[in-house]
């Protein structure tokens, strides 16, 4: 039998037509690899040259922040945009913050992306609802009028689109406020509210308001202001009580659709 | 990557073993084709030192069974069938020999190759538990089963007397 299983195997060849065909189709594959080694040399060599050149310019401009885009509804998030109006930074600045971030990628997106991404996100996590503020500061040093209009008119569309109506405060602030906010851990537009809170109560300290809402410490500012509660320590469970209210005096400072005159606001102190 | 002159010796010393093993495997003789040019391509770009001319038949071999099983998983194939399929290479059966080879080709696929491998390569089941890189026990198993399945088909004829010494 095991004579039987080598005469059957031994029977077996490779067809002469076969070893040929597969001999030409290796020596067709050398000489093509041949060619594309030239081809890769050219484009080791292009590469190389790009390189080169991006190492000899001033700065990548790809890489460089042009503006930054600071949001605050309470989860407050900072966005680090480029010249091709691209996220190339992201930051939190509480806890609300970056649970949101953990839950989307931004990066390298438009801003109107990023922007959609991260509304959406706000909204299912419960933070942008109805009678809620929605804070957005950018800083930048170039074509802040533009920035700021097209800013407004995209996240009034989006938060409309998604059936919200928040109040908008949206405006430019220079480079000293964004620095000195970022010092304290804050968005710019969260700074500044302190900063007015505190001119009419010394006890609101950053630490002490870091925590609350945006339209929570201009409540209390308001409050102070109309000579009500000056304790601080008492206001945390009277803010939320009375937010709604809060922001219905502001109302008369609001255009049609919800969004504040915007203007460039700068740090005083 | 290998020069031509390897190629071309690979192609001289080792087509007759990747041939049988399609053989094996195989009924399309297009599939054969492919295979040729997989397994030798493959062994051209094999940037591999081999240790020895065993160590590079074993490592063709192994490449070859790969190659023969990825194409009979090909969705493509099991749809599509071909006419020449029909066709089970005629010149090979010899009438002295026919019953034995329907009987082998007969077999499940890792029965066929452990048959082979042992029965005409010559390996030992350690040595084709490492081509094919399974247990040994396995290797064993599927060799001692094929052995039974064939002494069933040809009729009770004694089967790989040698094995014991051989194994």
């Amino acid at each position: 039998m095991d004579n039987k299983m080598h005469k059957v195997f031994d029977n077996i060849k490779a067809e002469e037509q076969l070893k040929n065909d597969t001999y030409d189709f290796l020596k067709q594959r050398i000489n093509q690899k041949k060619k594309v080694s030239y081809k890769r040399f050219a484009a080791i060599v292009a590469a190389a040259a790009a390189v080169m050149l991006l190492c000899f310019m001033p700065y990548n401009l790809y890489s460089a922040e042009a503006a930054y885009l600071d949001i605050d509804v309470n989860p407050s998030i900072e966005l680090g945009l480029n010249k091709f109006d691209r996220v190339i930074s992201v930051k939190a600045y509480n806890e609300e913050g970056q649970e949101v971030l953990d839950n989307v990628s931004i990066k390298n997106k438009s801003y109107e992306d990023a922007l959609l991404i991260l509304i959406e996100e706000m909204i299912s996590l419960g933070y942008i609802k109805n009678e809620a503020l929605f804070t957005a500061t950018l800083q930048t040093q170039e074509n802040e009028e533009e920035w700021l209009d097209a800013l407004q008119n995209y996240i009034n569309s989006v938060l409309q689109a998604n059936h919200v109506i928040v109040e908008q405060d949206i405006f430019a602030v220079d480079a000293d406020t964004k620095t000195h906010a970022h010092d304290e851990n804050l968005t710019p537009a969260k700074y500044l509210a302190i900063l007015e809170a505190q001119e009419v109560d010394p006890d609101a300290t950053f630490d002490n308001c870091r925590d609350h809402t945006i339209s929570e410490i201009k409540e209390k500012t308001h409050r102070h202001t109309e000579g009500g509660n000056s304790d601080h320590d008492n206001a945390d469970s009277d803010e939320k009580h009375d937010e709604s209210e809060g922001i219905d005096s502001e109302e008369d400072n609001l255009s049609h659709d919800g969004s504040k005159t915007k203007g460039k606001h700068g740090n005083d102190h | 990557m290998k020069s031509e002159q390897e190629a071309k010796l690979a192609i001289d010393k080792y087509a007759d073993t990747v041939r049988r093993i399609c053989f094996v495997h195989l009924k399309n003789y297009h599939d054969v084709e492919d295979i040729f040019q997989d397994v030798f391509l493959k062994y051209l770009l094999c940037e591999k030192e081999f240790m020895s001319d065993e160590h590079e038949k074993a490592w063709l071999i192994r490449v070859t069974i790969n190659a023969c099983k990825d194409t009979l998983k090909s969705f493509f194939r099991k749809k599509v069938s071909s006419l020449e399929e029909l066709v089970t290479e005629p010149h090979y059966i010899e009438e002295d020999n026919r019953e034995v080879l329907e009987a082998i080709l007969q077999l499940p696929d890792k029965y066929k190759t452990v048959i082979y491998l042992h029965y005409y390569e010559g390996y030992t089941v350690v040595e084709i538990a490492a081509i094919l890189g399974k247990n040994q026990n396995t290797v064993y198993s599927w060799l001692s089963r094929a052995k039974t399945q064939l002494r069933e088909r040809l009729g009770g004829e004694p089967f790989g007397q040698q094995d014991a010494q051989s194994i």
